[in-house]
C-alpha cells in the first residue's frame, strides 16, 4: 500500500449552530478516504453537506476537531510550526475563483518563484526554464508567463493556479471546484489540461465538485457527499451506471441532460432543511421516498462489490 | 385571425456607449415567442442574452443604448427608454425573475409585505389583497402561513427563487423572462423550480423566456432556442431538431466541449473566447475560434440562412453569400 498519498482517517470538523445547540452542526462527520498516486478521486455533493470544508480540513486551512490526515506515510494532521509549514509543500489547493488567489501586482514568473523560493523545489538559475516547462503543461502561452493577472483570462488564471500547486512539488492536489466559475468552452479547455496532467504527474487529486458531469469525466473514484458524510462511494463506472443509495439516484437523475431519460422513479421531498435532521438519524431521513423505521438509527457502510460501498439500511 | 405572437423583436442592436467609443455588443436580434410557449435563450458569459432581453422589454442599463430595432408586444411597440410604458403597459403583461432570488428580495420586508407590494402597485384593495398572497403562495408550492411573516434571511434558497415567482405571478403577466432562474441552486432543487414553472405556464398559459448557459438545461424544458455567440444569433429553431442536427461551427463546439454523465466522451474543446477575436465590425463574429472561417467570414455579417422551416443558422457555409 505504499503507493497511497493520502489517507483520512474518521475526520470530524463540526461548526456548532449556538442559537439551536441541537441542531445537526454543519461540517464533516466521520470521513474515511484515501488518495493513491497518480488518481482522481471525486468528490460530489451539494452546497452546503461539507465538501470544500473536508477539502480546507485536508490542507490544513482549518483544523479538523478529531481525526488524522496521513500525507505520504507522516501524520500531516498532528504536524505544528516550522514541520507544518514546510509539510505543506505536499498538499497543494486549486480554488474555484483563480483570480482571487492570485496576486495583482505580481507577474505570472514572480507569483511561480515565490512557491520555488519557498519550498526550495528549483534550483537556482533554473526557475525561467522551469516556469517554461509548466506553462506547456498546463498549456499557458509562453509570452504569458510575464504577464499581470489583469491580463488573463478567467481560463488563464486558472491554469496559473493549477501551475503554481505543480511548482510546489506536491504529493496531492485538492482541486476545489476549478472549473465552476468558468464557461462550457473554457471548462472544457481546464478540464482535458487536467486529464493530460494526470497522466503525466504522479500526483493525487482529490476533485472536489459539484457539477456531476465533471466528475464523470474526471474520476476514476467517486465519492458522494450528503450532509456530511459519505453516502457513497465506489469506482467511477460502477456507481454512475448502478447507484444504489437513493440520494445518489435523486441526484443523478436530476441532472440535466441533452438526451431524454426516463427519471420518474428517483426522487427526493423538498430541500435539505439541516433543522429536520439530528446526528443519530440517516441524514436522508426527511427526504427518502423510501424511509423507514429502522432508519432512524443512521446506516453503517454496507460493502457491495469491487470497492463499491453505500450507507443505506435497503442494502443490508 | 388570432395572432398568436406575444413578443416579437426584430433587428435589435445595443450599443455600449461611452465618450470615446460606442461598440455594438449585440447586432441584430431577432426573436418571436408565441403565447404559451417555453423559449430557450442560451450563450456563454458576455454573450449578451441577458442584456438583450432586458432591453427588449424596456430596461438598459447605464451605458448601453438600443440604437436599432422594434419591439412588439402583444401586438403593440414597445418604447424601450420610457418608464412610463413600463409601468402601464409592460408591467401588466411581463414579469421578470432572476438568478439570485435572494437579493431580489427586500431583506427588510417579510414575504407577505413584499408580495403586498407588488399588489399595491395593482390598486388591489385590502380585503382583497391577503387573500391573493395565500393564493399566490399556494400557486407556488409553499405553505402560506409557514412562510408568510419570515424575512428573506430565514427562509432557503429554493423557497426563496419561489417567493420571487409568486411576486412575478402577482401581476397575472403574459409572459416571463426568467434570467438563469435556477443556476444558484443545487441540481435536485433546480429540477424541482423548472417543473414548477414548466407546470405553471401551461396552467396559465403564460409564455416564458428561459435565459441560460446550460445548453441540457434548455434542450430539457423549452420547445424552441436561440443560440448567442458574441451578440450575434448564430442558430435558431426547434430544440430537438437544433440539438440532433447542429449546423453552427459553435453549437457543434458547444456540443463536444460539455462533458457527459451517461457515457464519457473526450472533450473537444473550442478554441479562445467569446470576444477574442480582432474587431468586431462586419464579420462573422465566430471566426477567429472557427476551424473552417473562409476569407468571406471577415467580409460582411452573414446573414440568417433559413435551413428548414424550424431551423435557421447564420454562417456562410449554408449559403446566402452577399
Amino acid at each position: 500500500m505504499s503507493d497511497v498519498v493520502l489517507s483520512v482517517r474518521n475526520l470530524y470538523k463540526e461548526f456548532p449552530n449556538k442559537l439551536n445547540p441541537k441542531a445537526l452542526r454543519a461540517g464533516v462527520r466521520g470521513v474515511n478516504l484515501e488518495v493513491s498516486r497518480g488518481e482522481v478521486v471525486g468528490l460530489i455533493g451539494e452546497s452546503g453537506c461539507g465538501k470544500t470544508t473536508l477539502g480546507r480540513c485536508i490542507a490544513r486551512l482549518i483544523n479538523p476537531d478529531s481525526g488524522q490526515i496521513i500525507v505520504n506515510g507522516k501524520d500531516f494532521g498532528a504536524m505544528s510550526g516550522e514541520t507544518l509549514r514546510m509539510y505543506r509543500k505536499h498538499v497543494q489547493v486549486v480554488f474555484q475563483r483563480p483570480e482571487t488567489c492570485l496576486n495583482p501586482r505580481m507577474s505570472v514568473y514572480q507569483f511561480i518563484n515565490e512557491a520555488f523560493r519557498n519550498f526550495h523545489t528549483c534550483e537556482r538559475g533554473g526557475e525561467r526554464d522551469k516556469i517554461i516547462q509548466f506553462s506547456r503543461m498546463v498549456g499557458l502561452k509562453e509570452d504569458a508567463v510575464d504577464y499581470y493577472p489583469h491580463q488573463l483570462s478567467g481560463g488563464e488564471k486558472q491554469r496559473v493556479a493549477i501551475m503554481r500547486a505543480l511548482a510546489c512539488d506536491p504529493s496531492v492536489i485538492i482541486l476545489d471546484e476549478p472549473t465552476s466559475a468558468l464557461d462550457v468552452s473554457v471548462q472544457a479547455q481546464v478540464l482535458k489540461t487536467l486529464k493530460e496532467l494526470q497522466r503525466d504527474v504522479q500526483t493525487g487529486f482529490l476533485f472536489i465538485s459539484h457539477d456531476v458531469a465533471v466528475i464523470r469525466y474526471m474520476c476514476s473514484r467517486v465519492m458522494v457527499m450528503y450532509l456530511g458524510v459519505i453516502v457513497e462511494e465506489g469506482p467511477a463506472d460502477l456507481v454512475f451506471t448502478s447507484p444504489r443509495h437513493p440520494y445518489t439516484r435523486a441526484l443523478l437523475a436530476a441532472v440535466p441532460r441533452l438526451s431524454q431519460v426516463d427519471r420518474s422513479a428517483d426522487k427526493l421531498r423538498g430541500e435539505l432543511i439541516m433543522s429536520d435532521v439530528t446526528p443519530e438519524v440517516c441524514p436522508l431521513l426527511p427526504r427518502c421516498l423510501h424511509a423507514h423505521d429502522k432508519c432512524k438509527t443512521r446506516p453503517p457502510m454496507f460493502d457491495l462489490e469491487q470497492g463499491h460501498r453505500a450507507s443505506c439500511w435497503m442494502l443490508e | 385571425m388570432v395572432d398568436d405572437t406575444i413578443l416579437k423583436i426584430s433587428g435589435l442592436s445595443i450599443d455600449a456607449v461611452t465618450t470615446i467609443s460606442r461598440k455594438r455588443i449585440v447586432e441584430s436580434f431577432d426573436l418571436e415567442v408565441k403565447r404559451g410557449e417555453i423559449y430557450g435563450v442560451v450563450g456563454e458569459t458576455g454573450s449578451g442574452k441577458s442584456i438583450s432581453m432586458m432591453a427588449s422589454v424596456g430596461l438598459t442599463a447605464n451605458g448601453l443604448e438600443v440604437s436599432a430595432g422594434t419591439v412588439e408586444f402583444n401586438g403593440k411597440a414597445v418604447e424601450a427608454s420610457r418608464q412610463k410604458v413600463l409601468r402601464g403597459n409592460l408591467a401588466a403583461g411581463v414579469s421578470l425573475l432572476f438568478q439570485n432570488a435572494k437579493g431580489a428580495l427586500n431583506p427588510f420586508l417579510t414575504v407577505e409585505s413584499q408580495i403586498h407590494r407588488v399588489l399595491n402597485l395593482q390598486r388591489v384593495s385590502k380585503k382583497e389583497r391577503s387573500r391573493r398572497v395565500q393564493e399566490l403562495l399556494v400557486a407556488v408550492g409553499l405553505d402560506p402561513d409557514g412562510i408568510k411573516h419570515k424575512y428573506a434571511h430565514e427562509i432557503s434558497g429554493g423557497q426563496a427563487q419561489r417567493v420571487a415567482m409568486a411576486c412575478s405571478l402577482a401581476t397575472n403577466p403574459q409572459l416571463l423572462i426568467a434570467d438563469e432562474p435556477t443556476t444558484a441552486l443545487d441540481v435536485t432543487t433546480e429540477r424541482e423550480v423548472l417543473e414548477f414553472l414548466k407546470d405553471l405556464c401551461v396552467r396559465r398559459n403564460m409564455a416564458m423566456i428561459l435565459i441560460a448557459h446550460n445548453l441540457a438545461l434548455v434542450s430539457e424544458n423549452c420547445s424552441r432556442i436561440s443560440i448567442l455567440h458574441a451578440g450575434h444569433v448564430v442558430e435558431s429553431g426547434d430544440v430537438a431538431e437544433v440539438f440532433q442536427n447542429p449546423l453552427h461551427p459553435y453549437t457543434q463546439g458547444l456540443l463536444t466541449a460539455i462533458p457527459d454523465v451517461d457515457n464519457p466522451h473526450e472533450l473537444v474543446p473550442l478554441d479562445g473566447s467569446v470576444w477574442g477575436g480582432p474587431s468586431l465590425v462586419n464579420r462573422c463574429r465566430f471566426s477567429h475560434r472557427c476551424s473552417c472561417a473562409q476569407d468571406g467570414c471577415n467580409e460582411g455579417i452573414p446573414p440568417m440562412v433559413q435551413i428548414a422551416s424550424n431551423h435557421a443558422v447564420r454562417c456562410l457555409r449554408y449559403g446566402g453569400n452577399n
